[in-house]
């Protein structure tokens, strides 16, 4: 790894962790819901440095997410306890930024933006399935509340992820994206 | 053979038009002191880049110590003999600790454990940072990081030392802490690069290069560069003692000098020199000294005994920022400038002056009405008194212009043509065209421009009062200066105006009210060219006055009968003069002079 | 959103300083043990087990590092109430443990396989908090840099990136607390312009974009910040695949070996269920 993917990765990372550990991280909905955003700069690294710098990203958000889960990052919520399990915490988060890379080279040729929102879906789909998949397997939960869960958090956060990813490596890279072109003035 | 040979090189970024090299040559010898000048895209950075292979000619070539920086098996060498210190302090750091930073560089070199304790030892010890070292770098202070980023170079023991804007980025007492530690280096033998806008310092070579578009201009001693009438076309004005002397030499027979303290020396000797009595005329200068007066009318906002502290106890850079029984009134029409070392509650007061911060203690009154946690919306209050926070480019993040500086007026609740006409205002104040502006890629704009933008998305909310925070900090000094014009235009249109500054020419430049903090209480509220008329008085809040009044309170300590209040260079020549020409019995007085 | 002060709200510094044997443990020693004993707390079927490491960690705690005993309490306080949901889902009315005397318990009937079973889920969880707590009591955050290079160092020469792994992990540290405070900034001069984070309605996309002029400029300062900073490695002679040395180098003494070895043992151990004739005994005494 040469010195500019080590320091991206590392960058990255504390993005990663501070969206975990402050009310960065968690965009309110309605209703108290709150949509989480912490795979978009695993994904970020990946597509700006490659899939082993994802890798890293990705490493060190779901090893935090796995020392949090302990309270050692201040206080915890009850379903934190899931996230005791490293199998839960880090071994689907080392699969986020490999796979989104994937998605985004083979979609890169239709048009970077596009492959960028879909790499962010992907990031974001690969963290759900992957968690949810494992507390599935644990049996720490039913497949139908997994599945409701999938479909209630998981797809508003793979949409909310790919926003960020496109608007984030957009303004890094002076891509433009969007059928208007320019200023909405008038 | 020279040390480093630079012959013909050449250079582009990818994109971009035009070379950042073209053909530029240049040899630097071991022990030389040699300071790297040049206007905003003279190619500076992109040559300090070159002298340890971080970037390498596309044509010509690069030699350190004989060997090409082209070929792959040179780098490590050459990174050993030549180390580099970049501008950003908090950007070079990749250790735990003060001490594991330092040892980065020797890691590398792959050299045996009790040499690293050594070479690590004795740079911090160079460094002044020995007591530090266990320290979270995060900790330092900006000019102890980047006497980190310092001791980290040393730790390879170089033998040349290339600083990229090392100290741009640091308060008064923080750069002359670096710069007092290049001198110690250079004595001790380490060839010195130093790249940099700031001339007092450049005048501290013994070599000045400077740029042009590319190529080497000229180079030869500071004085003999700074003598060149070419100079302005560079981009580049001289260090304000050899431009006072230059101005006086005209007229008195005083060399020049690069710095204010040999100017003042031999001015004290040369009235020595001259046997008339001293003649009344300081009193008529004294009078000429415009009088400032209070802004009466009603204040837009008042802070009343505010005392803040920040709850968080671990300190985090060693220091707590609070303000202490701080009252303030910002009224119509004034500007104000806000002074004070780094940590003396500035920035805390800024954020207490458009309600981001409530006070704790005491009171915040907005056009009378005081506003209390329980004020419901604070977002007119926030747009009556806009801040633009330092480094402000860092907050973009729209795609285009436009919308950037719609973003606030959206907010609030304007849309269509109100909306477009407020955008045009707010970029025609800057100084940024609409047309060819409001659709360009934020992010693709260049950092001064960004700055312009950040400011007009804040101006946009057409305040009454602007607040800012540092807000030529980073910037080169043609960047500086059109920000400095830009604040005057506000003025002129009315806006009021806060700034927070450590540089006192600019401070002088733009208000006529100075007040300063000194660790969270207000030590000096009052005319601003009278704080700048007491050098002694700044230097105790850790700040350096401007070079004409430095040089004005050395003359009146050795007894010279001048004003205690003078600001500008071309007012303290004249009282020169005043002084002066009749003793020294002629000189042609200017009529500005006679009339009084 | 509530204001928060970067490094402040993120209280990484659970390091309670000591030279008991713990603190002195080689980093990379620690965290094998470390992971030995995680992986028998998880694997650890019956509650004798786990009930044994549970009171050897209190016993550790109290003696090592007493005041991260209330920390790790209040985290499994919080976590309690998902606990029980789990303890019901996993061994409540499962065929297996339906077992051993029946317990009425108002309307429910409960067996006593049952009531096993849910301490011993409890006493998994309590675990893994209190030896995560230990752990932490115990090791400086560089400690995690050094173990990772450590424990990686071996795959090195098989071309794993060990000691970039673990540079990318000091950058993170060192990063956190300053991009923290960026972000505070970032927030209070958004708001300067007007800016509210009160959600506007249900929109999803609306709900994101609120949170676009805080997020876009805090990633981007920090590739700019690793762009620079790469910069600054280069310049200090660092190349992938460069050999290098190291400044702090931990000595390995005889405890490195044993108490790893020891906790790394304990994974076969309890798959094999040493304390069966325990767990019999109490099975047939009340239950």
């Amino acid at each position: 790894m040469n010195a500019r993917k080590i320091a991206v990765a590392g960058a990255l990372g504390a993005v990663a962790i501070l969206l975990g550990a402050t009310p960065l991280g968690f965009i309110p909905w309605f209703s108290g819901a709150s949509i989480t955003i912490m795979t978009s700069p695993v994904v970020i690294g990946a597509v700006i440095e490659g899939p082993v710098v994802g890798l890293v990203v990705g490493f060190l958000f779901g090893g935090f997410s796995f020392l949090h889960a302990a309270g050692l990052f201040g206080p915890v919520g009850p379903t934190d306890a899931l996230f005791l399990n490293p199998l839960v915490s880090v071994l689907p988060r080392l699969l986020i930024g490999p796979i989104a890379w994937l998605v985004y080279r083979a979609i890169e040729r239709l048009g970077v933006p596009v492959a960028l929102v879909l790499a962010g879906i992907g990031g974001s789909l690969t963290n759900t399935v992957l968690v949810l998949g494992v507390i599935g397997l644990f049996k720490l939960a039913s497949w139908a509340v997994l599945g409701g869960i999938a479909i209630v958090n998981g797809l508003p956060e793979a949409a909310a992820n790919a926003i960020l990813v496109l608007a984030v490596v957009a303004a890094w890279k002076r891509i433009e994206y969007g059928r208007r072109r320019g200023a909405r003035l008038e | 053979m020279p040390f480093i040979d630079v012959v013909e090189a050449q250079y582009s970024y990818p994109g971009a038009d035009g070379g950042a090299l073209n053909g530029l040559s240049l040899r630097i010898e071991r022990g030389e002191y040699v300071a790297i000048v040049g206007a905003n895209g003279s190619g500076k950075t992109t040559l300090a880049l070159h002298l340890n292979g971080l970037l390498v000619p596309s044509a010509g070539r690069v030699e350190v110590a004989g060997l090409d920086t082209r070929l792959a098996g040179s780098l490590a060498p050459i990174r050993h003999m030549v180390a580099l210190v970049f501008q950003k302090p908090e950007d070079q750091v990749v250790g735990i600790s003060v001490e594991e930073d330092a040892a980065f560089g020797p890691e590398n070199l792959g050299l045996p454990r009790p040499e690293i304790r050594r070479r690590v030892d004795e740079a911090l010890r160079r460094a002044g940072l020995r007591e530090l070292r266990e320290r979270s770098p995060h900790e330092l202070s900006g000019g102890q990081k980047q006497r980190l980023a310092i001791a980290g170079a040393l730790a390879m023991e170089p033998e040349c030392l290339v600083l990229d804007e090392a100290t741009a980025m640091l308060d008064p007492s923080g750069r002359s802490s670096v710069v007092e530690l290049l001198a110690e280096l250079n004595d001790a033998g380490v060839t010195l690069v130093h790249v940099t806008h700031r001339m007092e310092l450049a005048a501290r070579a013994s070599r000045l290069v400077v740029l042009d578009r590319g190529r080497v201009a000229a180079d030869a001693s500071p004085r003999e560069v700074f003598e060149r009438e070419e100079l302005p076309r560079w981009g580049l004005r001289p260090p304000a003692a050899f431009e006072i002397s230059r101005r006086l030499s005209a007229r008195l027979p005083v060399s020049l000098h690069l710095d204010v303290g040999s100017l003042g020396r031999e001015l004290v000797a040369l009235a020595r020199s001259i046997p008339a009595g001293p003649i009344d005329q300081a009193s008529a200068a004294a009078g000429r000294a415009a009088r400032w007066r209070p802004a009466t009318g009603r204040p837009i906002v008042e802070l009343e005994t505010v005392s803040h502290a920040y709850g968080d106890s671990r300190g985090l850079r060693g220091e707590i920022p609070s303000l202490r029984d701080v009252s303030l009134a910002v009224r119509g029409g004034e500007a104000i400038a806000l002074i004070g070392a780094t940590g003396s509650g500035k920035s805390t007061l800024l954020q207490h002056l458009n309600a981001l911060i409530l006070p704790a203690r005491g009171g915040l009154r907005v056009d009378g009405v005081p506003i209390t946690p329980d004020t419901r919306d604070l977002a007119p209050i926030r747009r009556r008194i806009g801040l633009v926070f330092q480094s402000p480019e860092e907050q973009l993040f729209e795609q285009y212009v436009g919308d950037e500086i719609a973003y606030g007026p959206r907010l609030q609740g304007l849309s269509g043509k109100r909306l477009t006409e407020r955008v045009r205002w707010a970029m025609e104040c800057v100084g940024l065209p609409f047309e060819p502006y409001k659709d360009r890629l934020t992010f693709a704009l260049s950092g001064g421009e960004q700055r312009k933008v950040a400011i007009a998305g804040v101006i946009a909310l057409r305040p009454a009062v602007l607040l800012l925070d540092e807000p030529t900090s980073g910037l080169d000094p043609e960047g500086a200066e059109e920000i400095l014009g830009l604040l005057e235009r506000l003025r002129a249109e009315g806006t009021a105006l806060v700034l927070s500054t450590h540089e006192m020419e600019e401070a002088a430049r733009v208000a006529d009210r100075a007040v300063a903090l000194s660790e969270g209480r207000v030590a000096f509220d009052g005319a601003a060219r009278e704080l700048f008329g007491r050098p002694e008085a700044l230097e105790d809040l850790g700040l350096e006055a401007p070079a004409p009044a430095r040089l004005l309170a050395q003359l009146r300590a050795a007894g010279l009968p001048l004003p205690a209040v003078a600001l500008g260079a071309e007012e303290l020549e004249s009282a020169l003069m005043d002084l002066f020409a009749p003793r020294a019995g002629g000189g042609t007085k200017r009529g500005k002079n006679a009339a009084v | 959103m509530p204001p928060f002060d970067g490094a402040g709200a993120f209280g990484l510094a659970r390091y309670r300083p000591g030279r008991s044997l713990l603190h002195l443990l080689h980093p990379a020693a620690k965290a094998l043990a470390l992971a030995g004993l995680l992986a028998a707390a998880i694997v650890a079927p019956p509650p004798s087990e786990l009930a044994a490491l549970f009171l050897l960690l209190n016993v550790a705690l109290l003696s090592w590092a007493p005041s991260a005993l209330p920390s790790a309490y209040r985290t499994l306080l919080a976590l309690a109430p998902f606990l029980l949901l789990l303890v019901a889902i996993q061994s409540v009315g499962v065929p297996s443990v339906r077992w051993g005397a029946r317990l009425p318990l108002g309307p429910v009937v409960l067996f006593g396989g049952e009531l096993a079973s849910c301490v011993a889920t409890l006493l998994r969880y309590a675990d893994l908090v209190l030896l995560l707590g230990l752990w932490a009591a115990t090791s400086r955050l560089s400690d995690l840099a050094y173990a990772t290079e450590s424990l990686s160092a071996p795959f090195a020469r098989l071309g794993f990136p060990s000691r970039a792994f673990s540079l990318a992990i000091t950058i993170a540290l060192y990063f956190i607390p300053l991009l923290g405070e960026e972000a505070e900034r970032l927030r209070k001069s958004q708001a300067a312009r007007g800016l509210d984070f009160r959600p506007r309605g249900l929109g999803l996309i609306r709900a994101v974009r609120a949170f676009l002029p805080l997020l876009v400029p805090l990633m981007v300062l920090a590739l700019r910040h690793a762009e620079n900073l790469a910069r600054a490695m280069e310049a200090r002679g660092y190349s992938s695949g460069g050999t290098h040395t190291r400044l702090a180098v931990h000595p390995v003494r005889p405890a490195d070996v044993l108490v790893p070895a020891v906790s790394l043992l304990l994974v076969p151990l309890v798959l094999l269920d040493p304390f069966r004739n325990v767990d019999s005994l109490l099975r047939s005494l009340a239950l």
